[in-house]
């Protein structure tokens, strides 16, 4: 009873700090490019790579599917869904660092984990631009190490996973 | 037992899948323009990459085809000598009787089959897109007959809605007196023509034509032949099956009429 009464607290304890980071996104500054562009924070995303690197995989990504869909209906109801693919995807993939923590030095993870956030941020971006230029690709580039940025001051302000 | 076992094994494989699969349906079902942009470029995509494997068989089939095609070319050339006697007389038929043409002459763009799409077995992709002038809602013939309606344009691709698709529906004129009906495909090479009257005429192996009464399909064009009439006294329409013409199981050559 106990461990159930656990389970649960655990599971309040994640869903209450993803509605406060998406309440938090709301307010979250956006910088506005040429071309229509705009490079955001996705602090669910640096959530979700925290989940990925310390929970169990399958409820991150059952976890990631919910919280990739409720992101869908908030900003963008054209493409409900897609959020919670590039979602799932990234999780699925960042969670693959745990696998080669010990193989790979943290140049490396951060490296991969840039990759990682860069085709989540690309196909994103991809599906609203017709034609991404190599303009529009340098601005994805910029926002996916934007994110990594902030992701590595929020994991050594954090300092709780032994991964990274 | 084994079920379960994999079941813990795979247990995050097993839920990528799922939720990936949730996920690509719901944004798929969405019918803005930034998903159906997506979907025309992966049917771009997809006809690029399976273009060498249709290109191979195409090879491997061309001989045998270009066989049949030329005893074909030769039954036509005798038919349409024959037919051109036909047409004078009905010239000059239709000059005594001060007729006009019922119906333009069709222009036809041939297409290949790349490939079946992997979402449907009722939609195929062609090789013809808007650089060949393909717009939406065309209608897609072969040899025989009727085969579907383009309704995803791409550059290079074209997805095709068969006439085999549950949602396919064709206005279509039935017996002597041309009596309005409608064509529903039901399963297989199958299908059934609604309100059709007692009063029609109907022989097993008639052909049924398009009425070319929707913009899409023009008139004239062979559509199924009747399998079975059935007239049951409790209703008031007669229950005809007809059998599709076209060669659904085996298109490789098409033609989009534009």
């Amino acid at each position: 009873m106990y461990l159930l009464f656990n389970n649960y607290k655990n599971v309040f304890r994640y869903s209450f700090i993803s509605i406060f980071l998406i309440a938090v996104q709301f307010y979250t500054p956006m910088i506005k490019t040429s071309g229509n562009f705009s490079l955001y924070v996705d602090l669910l995303l640096i959530y979700l790579t925290y989940l990925a690197l310390n929970k169990e995989l399958y409820l991150v990504i059952i976890f990631s599917f919910f919280i990739g869909l409720f992101q869908d209906f908030i900003i963008q109801s054209d493409t409900v869904g897609l959020y919670a693919f590039l979602k799932i995807l990234s999780v699925y993939f960042i969670s693959y660092i745990k696998k080669v923590n010990s193989l790979w030095n943290m140049t490396f993870k951060f490296l991969y984990l840039f990759v990682v956030y860069f085709f989540h941020y690309y196909i994103y971006h991809f599906v609203f631009i017709n034609e991404m230029t190599w303009y529009l690709t340098g601005c994805v580039f910029i926002e996916s190490f934007l994110n990594l940025f902030l992701f590595f001051l929020i994991s050594k302000i954090i300092n709780q996973s032994s991964i990274i | 037992m084994k079920i379960k076992k994999l079941y813990f094994l795979d247990k995050d494989i097993i839920f990528l899948v799922i939720t990936l699969f949730f996920s690509l349906n719901i944004f798929f079902s969405n019918d803005s323009k930034y998903v159906l942009n997506i979907e025309r470029k992966i049917i771009d995509f997809v006809s690029y990459i399976v273009y060498p494997k249709s290109w191979y068989e195409d090879i491997m089939v061309i001989k045998s085809e270009n066989e049949i095609l030329k005893q074909k070319v030769v039954q036509l050339k005798l038919l349409n000598s024959k037919l051109d006697n036909y047409r004078i007389e009905n010239d000059k038929l239709k000059s005594m009787l001060s007729f006009n043409e019922s119906y333009p002459k069709l222009s036809l763009k041939p297409a290949n089959k790349v490939n079946h799409n992997f979402s449907s077995i009722h939609t195929i992709i062609l090789n013809v897109g808007t650089k060949d002038n393909i717009e939406k809602n065309q209608a897609v013939i072969d040899m025989d007959g009727l085969v579907g309606k383009t309704i995803s344009i791409g550059e290079n691709a074209t997805k095709v809605q068969l006439i085999t698709d549950r949602n396919f529906v064709v206005s279509v004129k039935v017996g002597k007196e041309m009596i309005l009906s409608t064509f529903k495909p039901t399963h297989g090479k199958l299908g059934y023509l609604e309100r059709v009257i007692k009063s029609v005429e109907l022989n097993i192996g008639d052909v049924i034509y398009t009425s070319g009464v929707s913009k899409i399909y023009p008139s004239d064009l062979p559509v199924a032949k009747v399998k079975s009439i059935k007239n049951n006294p409790d209703k008031l329409f007669q229950d005809v099956i007809v059998e599709i013409l076209a060669d659904i199981d085996n298109l490789n050559y098409v033609f989009v009429i534009q």
